[in-house]
């Protein structure tokens, strides 16, 4: 429990969880694109930020769960803090196929044919990319994009004291 | 004969004398892809001499609905015949440029600027 002498800044964050059925993509692209504008992104990063997230939710159930629809997917998306450089942290859990993270990279976009663009698209659009094999199985996703300065600005606030339970 | 129902993405398909033109519309992603896919296919086996793609109403595309476009191409080159993309929005348009594929269609603003090129 929070000190009210000595308060903790409180992180907000939205968790989410979907099935791996593709058609609830939409849903986490509708929430992704509310959060992101709600932190200053402009219209054209939001659309950005949408679609990496979307690309890195379709690999989980294709390569993670081999399209089976009974997994499930974590996410959890938190604005970056303001004492940092603000922006969108977005962190994607599952529990599916665990592959060495050295094994995932981009393919040559000379070859052109269908398939293989989604890590392309993710490490175009994110600043920071990173994949880690989750002790137990499965994999974790971090995702960050950082805000412009300007947004920045906009979007800073002060942390407030979490209330008590 | 009762018309074959269209997947939801695929909103109109229509022949004319030089090809044929398929509308999508919606949000064109992993849930939507297959169904549009096996669409294009089945119009291509009609071998039109052109294919016009219709995407003023897709308000979205990820990798999957770029990777429909890639492979329908592929097929139209196969064929000798052509494929042209009509009025895509800027947000699909990113998808395109992201992937660097962008650069292998052609694009039109507007149908009646597609229909005037041959």
């Amino acid at each position: 429990m929070n000190n009210p002498a000595n308060p903790r800044p409180v992180r907000p964050c939205v968790r989410l969880v979907m099935p791996t059925i593709p058609r609830y993509l939409a849903v986490v692209r509708a929430a992704v694109g509310c959060m992101a504008g709600q932190e200053g992104f402009a219209a054209e990063t939001i659309d950005k930020l949408v679609l990496a997230t979307d690309e890195a939710l379709a690999n989980v159930i294709k390569h993670g769960y081999q399209a089976a629809p009974d997994g499930e997917i974590q996410m959890i998306l938190r604005p970056l803090s303001a004492a940092g450089r603000p922006g969108l942290d977005i962190v994607i859990l599952d529990r599916g196929k665990s592959v060495d993270p050295v094994a995932i990279h981009s393919r040559a976009l000379e070859d052109v044919r269908p398939g293989g663009l989604g890590v392309h698209i993710i490490r175009s659009v994110m600043d920071r990319v990173q994949y880690r094999q989750r002790s137990g199985g499965g994999m974790l996703l971090r995702m960050v994009k950082y805000a412009p300065a300007a947004a920045a600005n906009a979007s800073l606030a002060p942390g407030v004291p979490a209330a008590a339970k | 004969m009762a018309r074959k129902e269209l997947p939801q993405a695929v909103r109109d398909i229509r022949y004319t004398n030089s090809g044929a033109v398929i509308k999508l519309a919606g949000e064109v992603d992993m849930s939507q892809s297959p169904s549009v896919h096996q669409t294009l296919v089945e119009v291509l086996e009609n071998r039109p001499a052109r294919l016009i793609i219709d995407m003023a109403e897709v308000s979205y595309m990820d990798s999957s609905g770029v990777g429909i476009l890639v492979d329908a191409l592929r097929r139209v080159r196969v064929s000798g015949a052509k494929l042209a993309l009509v009025a895509v929005v800027p947000r699909v348009l990113s998808v395109l440029q992201i992937t660097k594929l962008d650069q292998f269609f052609e694009i039109y603003s507007s149908m009646e600027e597609a229909l005037k090129t041959k």
